[in-house]
């Protein structure tokens, strides 16, 4: 009984986290260049919407539900992510446009260069097992994963005060970041507790998640260069590592707080931008990627209200300088455009302030 | 404006912190001024991060800031600095460059040493201990917590707790209500709460002036460590002690309970 539970529940964590967002990332997959069609983007670019179509639900859901807000959240997500993979994968079906290009030849590695992957997979293999045998303390785990199980077993989102349990007003801070509501979403498909998902089960899908994105944007820098991925990826483990030089650095909270939005925004959405602006500076005419990037400014403000300021700032500096390197005002335009779900948040989030 | 720009250095100055992975970055970022021939790589490494670095230091930028969201989290900004794939990059491009696999190996055994010596590992860290379960709470917490849990007949728990175990409390079980939670721990933010001030800031727990407060607040659990004195065995004050454990002693206020009992307990039905 015990391992039918348990294959039931890693069954779960498989289908919400994993299948779904790589069904969903064969619709947007079918519009990048043929040679970008690889496992790994479908997937980035799946995770991206799914977390995105998240956030949409859940901040309706959050300012309009007083009671049963899990619930009602459950009930309009689930189908949505659901027919949205189901689309991705009847396209798929129908017009096959990623399988056909899936390269299963695989080079032949250098023995330099297996030596050098084989490095980044202990040094990966390592921070895996010290997140799931250590526990990381942090205060502010009282706020976030207590608002996931207070979700999970109250039903309500953001409407109690997760340090003692009284009633409260909407905090508005950080209402409109609904990543801990991920968290107990998955907690709802998996029958986990919250407090297990965020801290046991998340780092385990996080980080490896956070490499994903480091080596598509090695991908990306070293186009003819190739040999040169394993040691970046050497080198990025490393730095992440031993980036503890403050408390406040991207490494520190990648590494010790993965589980809590504003560490997802580092692991995940500064380094997604990062890969997309290098995409589009390769082919600005793709449509896919800046409708990608749209979406990605979009999912920002699951981590937090500050990210979505962050993320905006990012994409007008790094566009208009890809703008003036091309002398093109369409770029600079669609810079504008691709930001606009952010500005639609900050007014959003400083109208409700 | 010039006490912003000294604030917003303090905040780069913290950021940086005790390492030298800053310096290495910028080491980076001179060096590929230099050695970057690719356009639109130098934008993606020089001149868009240059800026944002600028932008950080413009004091209108922190002024902004600070009336739009908060003090605390200027730093932040420092995030949208691609540190990690600049330094990564810089050093592929160093390796790539040499051709016999000696040098090669050499310059990766180098890279290395400069991560690890300019860094600051991030496991040597005082809040990361071997977690005792899944939940990667304290046990003691969760055992006090399954105790209480079991113990209590209606949908309403209300207990205080030994400031250690503040923060997981909740974590655990959100059907347990706090007296005081982890804000009041926090020093800077400058809180107080009655309760709190009796359990912990006193050499000896004074019951009677404790009961003043939480029997009206209708809390009916009072966990204590064991170790701590009290001015009078706590069973005298209509307390019950149900049993210890891990070195917590778990009081039930009877008067609380049988109060609850009477009134509003049967309309919160215990659902676990």
């Amino acid at each position: 009984m015990l391992v039918l539970q348990l294959f039931l529940q890693f069954l779960g964590l498989l289908i919400w986290l994993v299948i779904i967002p790589f069904l969903i990332g064969l619709l947007p997959a079918r519009f990048l260049p043929k040679e970008y069609r690889t496992p790994g983007t479908v997937f980035l670019a799946g995770f991206i919407i799914y977390l995105a179509v998240f956030e949409v639900v859940g901040v309706i859901v959050v300012l309009n539900a007083v009671h049963g807000g899990m619930a009602i959240l459950l009930k309009w997500f689930t189908p949505l992510a659901v027919a949205l993979a189901s689309l991705g994968l009847g396209a798929e079906i129908v017009v096959p446009a990623v399988r056909p290009h899936i390269r299963t030849k695989t080079k032949i590695l250098s023995l330099e260069a297996k030596f050098i992957w084989l490095l980044f997979f202990l040094l990966l293999a390592f921070q895996l097992f010290i997140s799931l045998t250590h526990a990381f303390f942090d205060g502010d785990d009282a706020y976030y994963v207590v608002q996931s199980l207070i979700a999970k077993e109250k039903g309500f989102l953001y409407r109690v005060e997760p340090y003692t349990g009284d009633s409260t007003v909407l905090n508005m801070r950080n209402a409109l970041a609904v990543f801990p509501l991920w968290i107990t979403m998955l907690a709802e498909k998996t029958r986990i507790h919250p407090t297990i998902i965020a801290h046991s089960i998340l780092p385990l899908f996080l980080l490896p998640l956070a490499y994903l994105l480091f080596f598509r944007i090695g991908k990306s820098l070293f186009k003819n260069k190739i040999e040169s991925l394993p040691v970046f990826m050497v080198l990025m483990a490393l730095i992440q590592i031993f980036g503890n030089v403050s408390i406040f650095t991207s490494e520190t909270f990648l590494m010790t707080r993965t589980w809590q939005g504003k560490s997802f925004a580092v692991g995940f959405i500064i380094p997604a931008f990062l890969w997309l602006f290098l995409l589009i500076s390769e082919k600005v005419s793709c449509r896919a990627y800046w409708l990608l990037l749209a979406a990605l400014v979009l999912m920002s403000g699951i981590a937090s209200s500050l990210v979505v300021f962050l993320v905006l700032m990012m994409v007008l500096i790094f566009g208009f300088y890809l703008a003036l390197h091309y002398r093109s005002v369409p770029i600079l335009l669609k810079t504008m455009a691709a930001g606009i779900p952010g500005a639609a948040y900050i007014l959003l989030y400083l109208f409700l302030k | 404006m010039s006490l912003v720009f000294t604030e917003c250095i303090d905040i780069l100055k913290n950021y940086v912190g005790d390492g030298y992975l800053f310096f290495v970055y910028l080491a980076a970022v001179i060096y590929l001024l230099f050695a970057e021939k690719e356009k639109r790589l130098r934008l993606f490494f020089i001149y868009a991060p240059m800026t944002i670095l600028l932008v950080f230091l413009f004091p209108v930028t922190r002024w902004l800031y600070v009336k739009v969201l908060d003090e605390e989290t200027y730093y932040r900004f420092l995030w949208l600095l691609p540190l990690g794939v600049t330094i990564a990059y810089s050093g592929c491009k160093i390796w790539i460059s040499l051709k016999k696999p000696v040098y090669r190996y050499l310059s990766l055994f180098i890279l290395v040493i400069v991560i690890v010596l300019s860094g600051k590992y991030v496991y040597e860290n005082p809040n990361i201990t071997r977690a005792e379960n899944f939940h990667n709470l304290p046990g003691a917490t969760i055992n006090v917590c399954d105790f209480i849990l079991d113990d209590a007949e209606f949908d309403f728990i209300y207990a205080v707790f030994p400031k250690e175990h503040v923060h997981f409390v909740r974590q655990y079980s959100s059907e347990i209500k706090l007296a005081y939670g982890r804000d009041i721990l926090v020093d800077r933010w400058g809180f107080f709460d009655p309760v709190h001030d009796i359990m912990e800031n006193h050499d000896i727990i004074d019951i009677a002036s404790l009961l003043e407060i939480t029997r009206p607040k209708l809390i009916n659990y009072l966990v204590i460590h064991w170790t701590r004195a009290t001015c009078d065995n706590p069973e005298n004050y209509g307390l019950l002690l149900l049993d210890q454990v891990d070195g917590l002693l778990i009081y039930r206020d009877e008067v609380v309970a049988n109060e609850i009992r009477a009134t509003i307990g049967p309309y919160y039905p215990k659902r676990w």
